[in-house]
């Protein structure tokens, strides 16, 4: 996935998910491996018949997580196709993607069908339409568990309704730097929208990264959340695109004393930490921004995030960097840092070099 | 038949589970079974398939623990094994019917996660 999109600079990604079951299985958590079989049948022959007579999407690939390197399941987690849980699951979880790997479909994860649109940016309209769209598609082949009260029947009951979750990703960097990243977000949670930073648990984020989704999946349709979601992620990044010019005209000096202390730690250090490396990236991220070296784009961030965090990466279907240790995670940051070696090809796996 | 063991096969083995059947019609009927006579019964009504007949009737296996009949029940599914402890608790369901199954309790823990909103799709 490009890491271009509209409100890129501060919105990494936007994700649709659906959680879909079918009426008469019981659930991937409760199932024996005789359901998970028929499930994923059921799934499959759907996606195929879709492929065969469906333009809209476009062609479709199917994954076996189970036939594939440890080094390529992590690379389906790491672009957030897949998660850790399913892709261990074992026989009959198949992952579903569309050619650019935005659209993808995680059978027997927690439900059944776990339909999910990853657009770049700030892009919630585009990726409802678009997961919907395929649900559509599927729908027509499979028949759901759903009731006229309730909707959709999720195997958490966190997800019922519309099983319709709606996430954006944004950093954060510019509010955290003047410290007002906690006002900020608590503004914002008031529209019923839940904030979590995305690395570390509950508040304790790290790198300034968090996710914006809704709490609420029943008693409002998809857009109604939607517009909510939006709301909120707009406010967000509208407050850091504030906070980061004046962070430009008014604490320029500061920052740039940051980015010395950064680049000396950097140099320094022979370990480092997904913690700390997440924050010194994401200094680096904003330094970009003020245009101070040395900088991270918005296109680097989005790599280097990844690779921080699980330490492994891929380029082409291919490793270029496989951290496993915070000695390779310094060592990486040094040559970003100082501009040496071509060791710094990182992009999201897009699923094309993938076999099936 | 002899209180506190099984009312199909007897003494020796205890009754530890309670079978509860509720027609459509509202009728309830209940029968004391230890382990085994309860996973035959519950196979019974599930029919080959595995999977149970909700048009007809929702089974309900009660856990009997605890000294008193009918105390420290738990509800469970008798299509998923999910239990009443993990629907409330953990917000987790094992299949369609535990949505039946544990309807009222569901009902609860849905408005306590989605807020009073969710009585519109409660409604």
């Amino acid at each position: 996935m490009d890491a271009d999109g509209p409100s890129s600079e501060v919105a990494l990604s936007t994700r649709a998910r659906l959680a879909r079951n079918i009426a008469d299985i019981p659930f991937p958590t409760h199932a024996r491996d005789a359901d998970l079989k028929r499930a994923a049948d059921v799934v499959l022959d759907a996606v195929y018949a879709a492929g065969e007579s469906e333009q809209r999407i476009g062609a479709l690939r199917v994954i076996h997580p189970s036939r594939l390197s440890e080094f390529e399941r992590l690379a389906l987690v790491d672009a957030r196709v897949t998660s850790r849980r399913h892709v261990d699951g074992g026989r009959y979880r198949p992952i579903v993607l569309n050619e650019t790997g935005t659209l993808s479909l995680m059978v027997n994860e927690e439900d059944h069908l776990r339909i999910q649109c990853i657009l770049p940016g700030l892009q919630p309209m585009t990726a409802v339409q678009m997961a919907r769209e395929f649900d559509s598609i599927l729908a027509g082949k499979i028949r759901y568990a759903r009731t006229d009260n309730l909707g959709y029947l999720t195997s958490s009951l966190s997800n019922i309704g519309t099983g319709f979750r709606l996430s954006v990703m944004v950093h954060l960097g510019g509010l955290s730097f003047l410290k007002e990243a906690v006002p900020t977000l608590a503004a914002a949670a008031e529209l019923r929208i839940s904030i979590r930073g995305l690395f570390g648990e509950g508040t304790k984020a790290f790198g300034d990264i968090f996710q914006v989704s809704n709490e609420t999946t029943i008693g409002f349709s998809e857009k109604e959340i939607a517009s909510r979601v939006r709301a909120a992620a707009e406010h967000l990044v509208s407050r850091e695109k504030e906070a980061r010019r004046r962070i430009v005209s008014e604490k320029k000096d500061e920052l740039a004393d940051a980015v010395e202390q950064v680049r000396s730690r950097i140099n320094e250090a022979s370990v480092l930490t997904a913690r700390d490396a997440v924050a010194i990236v994401s200094i680096l991220r904003l330094a970009d921004e003020a245009g101070l070296k040395p900088g991270v784009s918005p296109k680097e961030f989005s790599g280097l995030l990844v690779s921080m965090r699980l330490g492994n990466s891929a380029a082409g279907g291919r490793a270029t960097v496989a951290m496993s240790d915070d000695v390779k995670r310094a060592k990486l940051l040094r040559e970003k840092v100082n501009e040496s070696g071509d060791a710094l090809q990182l992009a999201f796996f897009d699923g094309r070099e993938q076999d099936s | 038949m002899r209180k506190g063991f099984c009312e199909v096969c007897g003494p020796p083995r205890k009754a530890e589970f309670t079978i509860c059947r509720v027609t459509r019609s509202g009728r309830r009927a209940e029968r004391s079974l230890c382990g085994i006579c309860a996973k035959d019964a519950e196979r019974i009504a599930l029919g080959d398939t595995g999977f149970p007949l909700t048009d007809l009737f929702t089974a309900l296996v009660t856990e009997r623990s605890g000294a008193g009949i009918g105390q420290n029940r738990t509800k469970v599914c008798p299509s998923c094994g999910n239990t009443e402890k993990e629907a409330t608790e953990a917000g987790m369901v094992g299949c369609p019917l535990c949505y039946s199954v544990f309807r009222d309790e569901i009902a609860e823990v849905i408005r306590k996660l989605h807020g009073p909103d969710a009585a519109r799709g409660l409604a």
